[in-house]
Order: structure tokens, then C-alpha cells, then sequence
């Protein structure tokens, strides 16, 4: 018994659902629209800034410094190299013995055998190969070379300052504009879909006072509005996820292009099947807290 | 006895004048009780009370030996389930089917699709709507979306059965059909008041009067 009457309660519900979205007609799509454009964008976003931090991780790491050392034992050299590793910010610090050096230097150059007869005499110091962490959670190179020079056995720095410090700063304005127009995206998104199921509502607001008053209870009059939420979200979630991976397949060729002129070969990778899951699961989520937040209120008096 | 007020008074927010001011009455389970007078006397404020669409401002109503004041938010929708109520104004959904109008009330409910769309159709017939099930109801004439109202009230065999001038649209022959309707329905046990302010339904049918002017009970 109470399973056929619960049976029955899901059948009604849908069947409301259903007549909803059939009354809504073009308002049901615009809401599910206005979602999937949202996502889209956020999404769309959030690939290219992956994308684009994995860029300057790897431009940032490619451009380090390369510190002189003035020892004469490998020890020492050793010593060295660790206590640089050990300064905030150092990703990496390779010590290239003199050998080492030399060896490199003959692979490079070795078809021009005769220079290195010279160098042979030459005494070539240790060097320390240094590599920095991610740009944006770190203090730029420019405060990192003093503290490389302050180590006791480091000669000179060298580094490619002027040119990073500017990467550096481009990197951090896209950085913030990205975030304001993320925010500004996902404001935009709530504010547009929260009043028009607000709008939803109120047009209904006949039918929820008379729901009451033939002996509905909250639940009743508010699950088929959440189902039509849900559906609404799902679709422009599911819009959302589908857009990306079409404009994936058409545009990204044509970015990784342009981008590899300028930084070498680069790809740029689409968001994962999971991603894209998550984009269909956040529209259906948007959705059914629209409907829930705008419900609220009605269903109170 | 179903249903008393003990000293209501209503005065609705804004407004001086009390719409019902210090009524106190009686109504035994199956009476069948006409609720009449002047336009403005509080007859639709009066049946407000009774289905949990006003509070009173004083005084308390009693349904089932249940106080409505102290009725949980919860309770209201199944106190609501056993009252039926023709509104004035209808209230029909404009949109919606004459079916699916009438079958809301039970939908409610939870009762089985089947066994809705059994006494759905029956009532229907039984009020002369019969060819008109799957007419949206704002493509009816007033008369039609009346009886609309009542099937919609009746549907779900209520207790209580309050009617706000059910038969103000009709024609003498369809307020006879429409009576009727009301008297079986008061037959099978349900608790009847009916406003009006039609004479001839006063005369007709010689049943508990309950007269009200000015929001004060005159005559019970
Ligand atoms: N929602 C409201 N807000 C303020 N005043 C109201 C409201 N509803 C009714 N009134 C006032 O309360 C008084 C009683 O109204 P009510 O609707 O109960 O009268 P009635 O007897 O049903 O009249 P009628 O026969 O015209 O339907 C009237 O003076 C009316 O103006
Ligand atoms: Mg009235």
C-alpha cells in the first residue's frame, strides 16, 4: 500500500513536472540556456587557464639562473648546491661539476674539436643550475638572485632578470582579469537564471495558493518545480560540457597554433571526461538551488 | 459537533471596521446550514476562517474538536483535505484542463491515477461536463467554470463542505441541478454551508439559516 501510493506520488510528480515545462514553453529553455551559457563560459575559462598555468610553468621553470661557484672540492660545491635547493621559491638546484661541464661543452661543440684544445688548459668552476617554482606562488627572480648571492662560495648570478620579471607581471594581470571576469561570469549567470525562476514562479503563484488550498503540502507543490530545476540545470550543463568539447575540437588547433609561435611547441589540452561530468552535475545543482531559492519564500506564507 | 467559533472577531490588516466581529456558533456534524446576508456581511470571511485562509484576530475556531490556533504548519494541509471549498471567485486554473482542475484534489492526496480518473469522469458527467473533460478551463462560460469549482470541491468527498455562492452564475434550472448535487453530498454525511444571498434558495429550501450584517450574527 504504501509503496503503490508512493508509485503514485511519483507519478504525479513528473506528470506536473512535465506540465510545467510544457506551460513554460520557451522559458523553461531560456532558463536552461541562460545556465548552459554560464558554464560554458566559466568553463571555457577554465580551460584556457590551465592551459595557460601549465605555459608558465613551464616558460617560468625553462628560466632560471645559473650561479658561479667559487670552491675548489666537490664537498664544498655539494654544500652549496644544498643550501640553495633550500631557499623558498628554488625549485630545482643542479650542481654541474667542472667534468661535467666539460663533457656538456664537447657534446655541444664538438664539431669544432680544435676550440677545445684551448679549453682544456681552461679550469672551468662548478655551477649550480637553478630552477624556480611556479611564477605565482613564489617572490619574483629579482629577490631570489640576492639571496643566491649571499651564500657563502656563490660567485656571480646570472640570470635572465628584465625578461622574466615581465613575463611575470603579464602573468599576473591575465591572472586577475581572468579571475574578475570568472566572477563576473558567475555572477552574472546567478543573477540572470535566479530571476527568471523567480519570474517562474510568480506566474504560478496562482496555481502554488491554490495547490495549499485544496490540501497540498510544501513538498508536493515544490518537487515538480525542483525536478523542472534539475532538468533545466542538466540540460544547459550537458549543453555546456558538449559546447566545450565541440569548440575544443574546432578552435584548439587554431589557438596551439598561434600559441606555438610564440612559446614553442604547446598544446592545449581539453578538460577531462570527469570535468565534464562535473559541468553537467554543476548545472543540474545550479538549477535545482534556483528553484529551491526562489521557491522559498511562497511556500513560507 | 464539527464546527464552532467561539467569539471570532476578524479585522483584516488596514481596515477599521471588523468584517466578522465577536460570532460565536454552532455547527453539528451533517447539518446542511445557508449562510446569507447583505453584500460585505463577512459570509466569504466566515468561510475563510474555516479552511485555514485567515486567521482570526480574536476568539477561536474549532474543527473536530481541533483548535485551528493550534493547528502546526504541517497539519494545515490535511485539515485542508478534509474540507472542501467552492470559491466564489472559482479559482480554477485557467490553463489546466476541466479534468485536471477536478482531479487536483485527489492528486493531492496521493490517490491511485486509476481510481482518480474513475470519479473524476463520473462527477463530471453527474454536473453536465461530461463532453467538456479536456476543455481548458478558461474556454468555459461562467456557469461552466462553476460547476468546475463544485466538482472540484466534491471530488474528494470531504467532511466539510463550504460553498462561497455556488450557484451566483447559474440559471434556476442548473442552481436546482446544483442543490441537489449539495443535498446528496450532505446525504453521504458531509457538513454543508452554503453563502448566498439568493432568496429563492433561502425560500426553497427550508434549512438552518445563518444571517449575518455588518460581520455580526443575527440569526442562527
Ligand atoms: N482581503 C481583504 N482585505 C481587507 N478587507 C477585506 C478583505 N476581504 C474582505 N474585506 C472586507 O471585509 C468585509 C467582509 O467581506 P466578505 O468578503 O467576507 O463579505 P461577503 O459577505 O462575502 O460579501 P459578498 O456577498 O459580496 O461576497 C467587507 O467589508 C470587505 O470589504
Ligand atoms: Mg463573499
Amino acid at each position: 500500500m504504501a509503496s503503490s501510493n508512493n508509485n503514485t506520488m511519483w507519478v504525479t510528480l513528473i506528470k506536473h513536472g512535465f506540465r510545467n515545462v510544457r506551460r513554460g514553453g520557451l522559458h523553461f529553455f531560456f532558463v536552461a540556456f541562460m545556465i548552459g551559457l554560464g558554464l560554458y563560459g566559466l568553463a571555457a575559462f577554465g580551460t584556457v587557464w590551465l592551459n595557460f598555468e601549465r605555459l608558465a610553468q613551464r616558460v617560468g621553470s625553462s628560466v632560471g639562473a645559473v650561479a658561479f661557484l667559487v670552491v675548489d672540492n666537490d664537498d664544498e660545491a655539494q654544500r652549496v648546491a644544498q643550501e640553495i635547493a633550500a631557499i623558498p621559491g628554488v625549485a630545482k638546484a643542479d650542481l654541474v661539476a667542472p667534468d661535467a661541464a666539460l663533457q656538456r661543452a664537447v657534446g655541444e661543440l664538438d664539431k669544432n674539436n680544435a676550440l677545445l684544445v684551448d679549453a682544456q688548459g681552461l679550469k672551468l668552476p662548478w655551477v649550480v643550475e637553478i630552477s624556480r617554482k611556479l611564477a605565482s606562488d613564489t617572490s619574483p627572480l629579482s629577490a631570489l638572485v640576492p639571496q643566491v648571492e649571499k651564500i657563502k662560495g656563490v660567485g656571480q648570478v646570472m640570470h635572465a632578470g628584465a625578461e622574466v620579471q615581465r613575463l611575470e607581471r603579464l602573468a599576473q594581470v591575465l591572472k586577475n582579469v581572468g579571475l574578475y571576469l570568472a566572477i563576473l561570469i558567475a555572477l552574472i549567470t546567478i543573477v540572470v537564471v535566479g530571476n527568471t525562476v523567480k519570474l517562474t514562479v510568480l506566474s504560478r503563484i496562482d496555481e502554488i495558493s491554490l495547490m495549499k488550498l485544496v490540501g497540498a503540502t510544501d513538498g508536493f507543490i515544490r518537487n515538480p518545480f525542483l525536478l523542472e530545476g534539475f532538468v533545466q540545470g542538466c540540460i544547459g550543463g550537458g549543453s555546456a560540457a558538449l559546447g566545450l568539447f565541440l569548440s575544443h575540437q574546432t578552435l584548439a588547433g587554431l589557438l596551439q597554433a598561434t600559441l606555438s609561435d610564440a612559446f614553442g611547441v604547446f598544446e592545449l589540452e581539453p578538460l577531462s571526461l570527469n570535468a565534464h561530468l562535473l559541468l553537467l552535475l554543476a548545472g543540474g545543482l545550479l538549477g535545482l538551488l534556483g528553484a529551491a531559492f526562489s521557491l522559498r519564500r511562497h511556500l513560507r506564507s | 459537533m464539527v464546527i464552532e467559533l467561539q467569539n471570532v472577531t476578524k479585522v483584516y490588516d488596514g481596515s477599521e471596521q471588523p468584517a466578522l466581529a465577536d460570532v460565536s456558533l454552532r455547527i453539528e456534524k451533517g447539518e446542511f446550514c445557508l449562510l446569507t446576508g447583505p453584500s460585505g456581511a463577512g459570509k466569504s470571511t466566515l468561510l475563510r476562517l474555516l479552511f485555514c485562509a485567515l486567521k482570526p484576530s480574536q476568539g477561536e475556531v474549532i474543527l473536530h474538536d481541533q483548535a485551528l490556533s493550534q493547528l502546526k504548519r504541517d497539519d494545515i494541509p490535511l485539515l485542508r483535505r478534509e474540507i472542501g471549498v467552492v470559491f466564489q471567485d472559482f479559482k480554477l486554473l485557467p490553463h489546466l484542463t476541466v479534468y485536471e482542475n477536478t482531479a487536483l484534489t485527489l492528486e493531492v492526496r496521493g490517490t491511485p491515477q486509476v481510481e482518480i480518473d474513475r470519479k473524476v469522469k463520473e462527477l463530471l458527467i453527474q454536473v453536465g461536463l461530461g463532453h467538456r473533460l479536456n476543455h481548458r478551463c478558461e474556454q468555459l462560460s461562467g456557469g461552466e467554470q462553476q460547476r468546475v469549482a463544485i466538482a472540484r470541491a466534491l471530488i474528494g468527498d470531504p467532511f466539510i463542505l463550504l460553498c462561497d455562492e455556488p450557484t451566483g452564475n447559474l440559471d434556476p434550472e442548473r442552481s436546482k441541478d446544483i442543490m441537489e448535487l449539495l443535498l446528496s453530498a450532505n446525504a453521504r454525511g458531509s457538513t454543508v454551508i452554503v453563502a448566498t444571498h439568493d432568496p429563492t434558495l433561502i425560500n426553497n429550501y427550508q434549512r438552518r439559516i445563518l444571517r449575518l450584517d455588518e460581520g455580526v450574527l443575527t440569526s442562527s
